[in-house]
């Protein structure tokens, strides 16, 4: 037991030294971290939306009743209304998280109330198979989903393109934004009068 | 100065780690679906085992024997979740493409393998030496290796598309199955090479000791 002590000591000094770096380095780079992510978020909302330049979430956004069907795909919304440089309302960005092949997949969906249409699609974060399922996060997959109407199939393979080798991402996607669709529909109806 | 020169070399072609020792294979075939998460994993590992090296070496005296595996541990794990910070705050992009693979480092057995098999015995110079050889060694393999895969099954290099449209990629390249056989190729291509190289250098040296035989 008395040979022990040397041991104890060792670990507990080198364990101590590491934990009180990455504190220090955490507490440092958190703020940074956390700006980027608004950063990314901020850069979709803009994006899927034309003419947009500022937004507001819309408080009760995660309130959004879930498809009735129970079977949906999404597992959280947030909501953000979008306006243009004169604050004249432009449409809707929807924070949609869903299951990928591997792991969660986020998106930013632009929605035009007033036509029911799609305005622009973008993959904020995925975990899908490097080269494979990771191109959902390419360009020519999620331009097809610009200007679809709300009420389309969004079947994989059907109206959706799929990504050879990459099915099931394709799938998953094309999923989300169908039961994002169906979950919006009451506030929709709201926003277009 | 010339051992420092043989231990940075060690790494880059006699004891490449992945084509020579077969270490850290999980990330390699892994990670290697194209050029640029070869070279971005290979860069990631080579800044954590230059750091544990380095550490490893200055310590190496006061860690007592029985407690070195789980020392250098922590050492080694410390500076992935450094890496893991410093990218998800500077580079965005890359931590997302890499996010999954980079506290997977922590396990990279070329990591601890150099801790144990050299760092632990060399002074600090050395140390740092061999592991900027090893970690180099490491993400020219990497990115050749992501390279090839990605010529095969997208037509593109570096993200660049290399061939018109007609190209069919073979997505079976970039799949988990291409990551075996592109990797036992290059492996039997390199053992060929190797071997080539050193039967020419044993001829070269017979001749110019008939040579010399002839000219007395």
């Amino acid at each position: 037991m008395r040979n022990a002590l040397p041991l104890v000591v060792t670990l507990a000094v080198i364990a101590m030294v590491s934990g009180a770096a990455l504190a220090y380095l955490y507490q440092a780079t958190a703020p940074v971290i956390a700006e980027q992510k608004e950063l990314a978020l901020k850069e979709g909302i803009l994006q899927v939306v034309p003419g947009a330049s500022s937004y507001t979430e819309v408080a009760d956004g995660s309130a959004v009743p879930a498809s009735t069907d129970g079977e949906s795909s999404v597992s959280g919304l947030r909501l953000f209304r979008t306006a243009d440089s004169n604050g004249t309302h432009t449409g809707l960005a929807v924070l949609a998280e869903g299951v990928g092949f591997q792991g969660a997949i986020q998106l930013m969906i632009g929605i035009d109330p007033q036509t029911q249409a799609v305005t622009g699609l973008k993959v904020l974060a995925q975990q899908e198979t490097p080269g494979l399922g990771a191109r959902i996060a390419e360009d020519w997959f999620q331009d097809q989903f610009q200007g679809k109407s709300l009420s389309d199939p969004f079947v994989a393979k059907q109206d959706v393109d799929a990504i050879t080798g990459a099915t099931i991402s394709s799938k998953a996607v094309a999923d989300i934004v169908r039961d994002t669709a169906q979950s919006l529909k009451p506030i929709l109806v709201q926003e277009a009068n | 100065m010339m051992k420092l020169w043989t231990d940075f070399l060690r790494g880059l072609w006699k004891e490449n780690p992945t084509f020579r020792l077969l270490i850290g294979m999980c990330p390699t075939l892994a990670v290697t679906t194209s050029a640029a998460n070869g070279l971005a994993m290979g860069l990631a590992t080579s800044f954590v085992l230059i750091c544990s090296s380095t550490i490893v070496s200055l310590v190496k005296s006061v860690i007592p024997k029985k407690v070195r595996i789980p020392s250098y541990t922590i050492i080694i794990a410390t500076f992935v979740t450094i890496a893991d910070l410093v990218l998800a705050a500077n580079m965005p992009e890359m931590h997302k493409v890499l996010g999954l693979f980079i506290p997977l480092i922590v396990v990279n057995c070329l990591i601890l393998g150099r801790a144990e098999a050299y760092a632990n015995k060399a002074p600090v110079h050395y140390a740092i030496a061999d592991a900027v050889g090893m970690g180099l060694g490491f993400t020219w393999a990497l990115t050749l290796l992501g390279g090839v895969r990605e010529v095969l099954g997208m037509g593109s290099l570096f993200g660049h598309a290399l061939f018109g449209a007609n190209f069919t990629p073979w997505v079976i390249a970039i799949l988990p199955p291409g990551a075996f056989i592109t990797l036992g190729i290059m492996v039997g291509g390199m053992n060929q090479l190797t071997a080539y190289l050193d039967q020419r250098k044993k001829t070269s040296t017979r001749r110019t000791v008939s040579g010399s035989s002839v000219a007395q």
